[in-house]
């Protein structure tokens, strides 16, 4: 049994901090970013883009609380979805690690968590956003109690 | 070249668990059919909406009138389908290639969440496969931008379910306070359960010809657009992981009315009533703002002074819309059209307006596609 990601190309982890940076691809014909990463252009429709490591942090435009588990969901719940806004120009869809809606304007960094099993038994890892405060809090526990 | 509604049939929307679905389609059909005093024999094509009715469903609805050999072209555009077909059978008349085709909308959807084929397994292993919460999060940019609050969107599940307490052909026949609405268990901030519509069964069916019926006042597809979008809101109905911010191209809706407006030489002053998709509270007040009923803006002042109510300035979702009515994916938008007929022709059930002469039905979804029809009285 090991962990794998939800979907290949998705993310990639820092084993050393926890964190995790969404992998988008960036258009060479309109510079337009899309994620997840794509072999084409969505906005234009080149086949020449490139991957790229999107930011770890941003920032909360809008979040909602999904409080029951949808089909083929086994991660925890209630959990927060939101439009997070990674750089000026790129917003995008995110799980956020709340019980209640953040306000806009909150900053939250990428993570990765684990969503259960798929059925060969290996954890399922999918990026899920944490705000700074929240973690900033947890390293303070972590420190206090070592 | 005119496009008149010869005829139009409905099997109401509901739950309907003895019933097939081709039974469904079939019970329009003959309906639609006797509306107009022709016999199947009179169809030269059949064009079906339907998302989740499989293959053949059109022939299977017509097959229990009797297979008469008419080519039948099956559709599917999310929710916009029977606009789809009715896009299919207006430019077939247009092309002169038929006299008289009928098209149908259709469906039985899937009780409880449903579990879209438009997200991709990731996605629901990843906890992204949540309709509702797309549609709060749209609510949300909508209540911001508009200055509104969660009250506004209860006020809109108050007017659409009192219209559809006096609409016999809707699933929910009764009204409902705010209180009751803001009571009701929330389902993603800001929306509570009674704000969102039930998927549900019917169908509806409407027989188009290039000649007007004789016996009936007249009303003729002034236009009918459907459109898909185009990427960069984050929020589309097209659902996507990312967009852009600052240059968001228009939406699928906004192209669909004014292609629509264009077409038919009309504008949202000429408008009489408006049926539009309420998905979700906020979904119709974002419609009506899609379809220039009002500035951006200036929602709060049209919530205000009542424009949309039954009796304001233009009354939108009088047969109780969605809210009241359900939502069969592939009937509704066709649905929309057999009612707003009804109205031109001043035989709708329940609150029948005086004067109608230019009425507009708008759907939009997953795709996403965006369909709007006008339908104007001669
Ligand atoms: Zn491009």
């Amino acid at each position: 049994m090991s962990a794998k990601p939800v979907r290949e190309g998705l993310f990639v982890t820092d084993p050393e901090t926890g964190t995790a940076s969404l992998l988008g691809s960036r258009c060479a014909g309109c510079s337009q970013v899309a994620f997840p990463a794509s072999e084409f252009c969505p906005y234009c429709g080149s086949e020449h883009t490139q991957v790229m490591l999107l930011p770890q942090e941003g920032t909360i435009e809008l979040c909602t609380v999904v409080r029951k588990s949808s089909p083929n969901y086994r991660g925890p719940t209630p959990y927060g979805l939101a439009v997070v806004r990674l750089t000026p120009d790129l917003v995008i869809i995110a799980k956020v690690d709340t019980q209640q809606v953040l306000a806009p304007g909150t900053a939250v960094r990428c993570m990765v968590q684990a969503v259960g099993e798929d059925d060969d038994g290996n954890v399922l890892l999918a990026p899920c956003f944490r705000p700074l405060h929240l973690q900033s809090e947890m390293e303070r526990i972590r420190v206090a109690g070592s | 070249m005119p496009v008149y509604i010869a005829g139009v049939g409905l099997h109401r929307f509901g739950r309907f668990p003895n019933r097939s679905l081709s039974s469904l389609g079939a019970h329009a059909l003959r309906a639609a059919l006797e509306d107009a005093g022709l016999s199947v024999a009179s169809i030269q094509a059949l064009y079906c909406g339907t998302a989740y009715g499989g293959v053949a469903a059109g022939h299977k609805a017509l097959g229990a009138l009797g297979a008469t050999s008419i080519p039948v072209i099956n559709v599917e555009a999310g929710c916009a389908s029977g606009a789809a077909a009715l896009l299919l059978g207006v430019l077939a008349l247009r092309a002169q290639a038929y006299e008289c085709v009928a098209v149908l909308g259709m469906e039985k959807m899937p009780k409880g969440m449903i579990r879209s084929t438009f997200f991709e397994p990731w996605q629901e292993q990843a906890g992204l496969a949540v309709t509702p919460a797309y549609f709060a999060l749209r609510a949300q940019q909508l209540l911001r931008e508009e200055s509104l609050d969660v009250r506004d969107l209860a006020e809109v599940v108050v007017k659409n379910r009192g219209n559809g307490a006096l609409n016999p052909y809707a699933m929910f026949q009764s009204s409902v306070t705010a209180e009751d609405v803001l009571a009701s268990p929330e389902v993603c901030e800001p929306l509570r359960l009674w704000m969102l519509c039930s998927p549900n069964e019917g169908a509806a069916c409407v027989i188009l010809a290039r000649k007007p019926p004789p016996t009936r006042p007249k009303v003729r597809v002034a236009a009918t657009a459907l459109r898909s979008h185009r990427f960069g809101n984050v929020l589309g109905e097209h659902t996507p992981l990312c967009g852009t911010v600052g240059r968001i191209p228009p939406s699928a809706s906004e192209l669909a009315a004014s292609e629509a407006y264009e077409r038919a030489g009309l504008g949202p002053q000429d408008l009489d009533l408006v049926e539009c998709q309420d998905t979700d509270a906020a979904r119709e007040l974002l419609a009506c703002r899609e379809l220039g009923l009002y500035r951006p803006g200036e929602c709060a002042r049209a919530l205000r002074e009542g424009w949309f109510a039954p009796r304001g300035k233009l009354p939108v979702n009088l047969s109780g819309g969605l809210l009241s009515k359900g939502e069969p994916l592939g009937a509704s938008a066709l649905g929309q059209v057999v009612y707003l007929c009804w109205q031109l022709q001043g035989r709708a059930p329940g609150v029948s307006l005086d004067r109608c002469r230019v009425a507009l039905a708008h759907t939009v979804g997953r795709g996403a596609n965006a369909s709007v029809t006008i339908l104007q009285a001669e």
